[in-house]
């Protein structure tokens, strides 16, 4: 696996796709907090939003890095096209390793906010970002070319997803009692925004569930792509 | 399976929704054979040989290596220009197939110095003329020492020096005892390789020796003119419109031509040079309407 990742990682970095994503995100979240000062949590809420969506785009450009006749060439020598696909995912996750990093020592080690985070806080809050843009990287996945060859119709379903992510609690409260159970079907990027808005209150199992429900709903989605493109294999090229 | 096969296809099809691309395809290729495939543009060629390689699934049927640890190389029609130089590339292919470091380093010398690419290896592939780039996609394919080599066209868009240096180099792999599977559109790569070539026609696979072989046992016991037909290697085949008395007439004419039934009525005849202008005149006076000829060079 590390062999991949090397390789993976000279291919994305020498595309230079991963340009547009870091740069919006650096610049906007050293923006962000250019007014002093924020308070601790609500502003990690914001940075993982912000991240779920760079992460998407990270792993959108990733999943296509390859020309298809190379990614047949990849698959033959590394035997498995289910792991040179996991290669893909597991690669974009840790390229989002260093911005969830930034986005949490930034503001902490340059007074950014209206009091000294505690050490639980910036590792809860590391934590949560990892899995903001976990659920990232498995939801765009799915909006490659490899399962959806128009751009345009993959971009447009991609960004509904992403706004759909962000509006579950509304969209929660407008159904019907019967139907609230969907809830459960959709993204669960509002369990971790939401706890952040209420973290004092909060308790150590509502803490977990909000860290556990996106990575477990990201690790679903990655299992049942790379299933769909096992079966299909190349031929979606 | 037969004993000494590498690789046996049995009865292979692959549907892409309602459109068959690939039917009842029985293939099998034995060590240090050489089998060609050729085709009109979208006939499946591509198709077959990434099912040899094991890249895409088929719809039915069966494909059977001679072990589980078969080691195939597979060079794509074209290989993309990569941000890198050609050891960084070779080297990432390596690692990814687990190969030695050691080992891995002193195969990327001796490709280098087999493909003649010694001078380029510090350059990055994008600005490597087609050929370089062709010659890069045969050495990651043989990084390996592979048993069977699958090569989809590898000498398209080559120029004349790059084409006679891919050959003598894919003679020189032939020699060392791999087995070669290519598709080609010209019949260059099958006449310098030898081997058996085959056609594939609507989804189907067709020997095109077998072919070449009636044909020449058919003029054996005609007359000599027959035989300097044979020595051009030359057949032509036409499309035509034609009525069932039109077919009559001509089957009674020229006994020779081989007819087959194509889609919406259409048939196909493929002629000997010594039939072909007398063939050409009778259509003419008949008013049969031809949609296509196509000559052809049959494997000798």
């Amino acid at each position: 696996m590390i062999a991949l990742l090397s390789y993976l990682h000279s291919c994305y970095i020498r595309s230079y796709r991963f340009g547009p994503p870091v740069f919006i995100f650096l610049f906007g979240i050293t923006f962000i907090y250019m007014v002093v000062p924020n308070p601790v949590m609500e502003s990690y809420s914001f940075s993982i939003s912000f991240l779920f969506v760079i992460s998407a785009a990270i792993s959108y450009s990733m999943m296509d890095i390859e020309a298809p006749s190379q990614e047949a060439v990849t698959m033959l020598h590394a035997g498995s096209f289910i792991r040179t696909t996991f290669g893909k995912l597991l690669y974009s996750w840790l390229f989002t390793l260093p911005l969830a990093l930034f986005a949490v020592l930034y503001p902490a080690l340059f007074n950014k906010f209206d009091r000294v985070a505690g050490l639980d806080e910036l590792t809860l809050s590391l934590l949560y970002h990892l899995a903001g843009s976990w659920l990232g990287i498995t939801l765009a996945c799915w909006f490659s070319s490899k399962l959806v060859r128009s751009r345009t119709t993959s971009f447009l379903s991609l960004s509904l997803v992403i706004v759909v992510a962000f509006c579950v609690s509304p969209l929660e409260k407008e159904l019907p009692d019967s139907l609230k159970p969907l809830k459960w079907l959709l993204p669960p990027l509002d369990e971790i925004i939401q706890l952040l808005f209420h973290f004092e209150d909060a308790t150590l199992a509502s803490k977990l569930l909000a860290l556990a429900a996106p990575l477990l709903y990201g690790t679903i989605l990655c299992a049942l792509f790379l299933m769909l493109l096992n079966k299909r294999r190349l031929d979606s090229l | 399976m037969n004993r000494d096969s590498l690789i046996t296809l049995k009865k292979i099809s692959k549907r892409y929704g309602s459109r068959e691309v690939l039917s009842n395809i029985s293939l099998s290729l034995r060590q240090g054979e050489c089998i060609m495939i050729r085709g009109s543009n979208g006939s499946g060629k591509s198709t077959l040989l990434k099912i040899v390689a094991g890249l895409i699934p088929f719809t039915a049927g069966e494909r059977q290596l001679a072990h589980a640890k078969l080691v195939i190389g597979y060079a794509p029609d074209h290989l993309a220009r990569l941000r890198m130089t050609s050891t960084e590339y070779l080297t990432h292919m390596g690692r990814l197939s687990r190969m030695p470091k050691e080992q891995l380093q002193t195969r990327i010398e001796q490709l280098h110095a087999f493909f003649n690419l010694e001078q380029s290896k510090s350059l990055k592939m994008t600005h490597f003329s087609k050929g370089m780039l062709q010659k890069v996609n045969l050495m990651q394919a043989t990084l390996h020492d592979p048993e069977l080599l699958v090569l989809d066209e590898p000498l398209s868009g080559l120029d004349k020096e790059s084409v006679q240096h891919l050959l003598s180099s894919l003679q020189q792999i032939k020699a060392a005892g791999t087995s070669i599977l290519a598709a080609v559109h010209d019949t260059l790569l099958a006449s310098e390789l030898g081997g058996t070539t085959f056609w594939i026609k609507q989804g189907r696979l067709e020997n095109s020796n077998m072919q070449a072989a009636a044909l020449h046992s058919s003029q054996l016991s005609s007359v000599a003119a027959a035989q300097k037909s044979v020595e051009k290697g030359a057949v032509f085949e036409l499309l035509l419109e034609l009525s069932e008395q039109q077919l009559q007439h001509l089957t009674h004419l020229f006994p020779e031509v081989v007819w087959s039934k194509e889609r919406h009525g259409l048939m196909t005849a493929i002629v000997l040079q010594k039939d072909y202008y007398s063939l050409m005149s009778e259509m003419v006076q008949q008013k049969i309407e031809m949609i296509s000829l196509q000559r052809k060079e049959v494997a000798k």
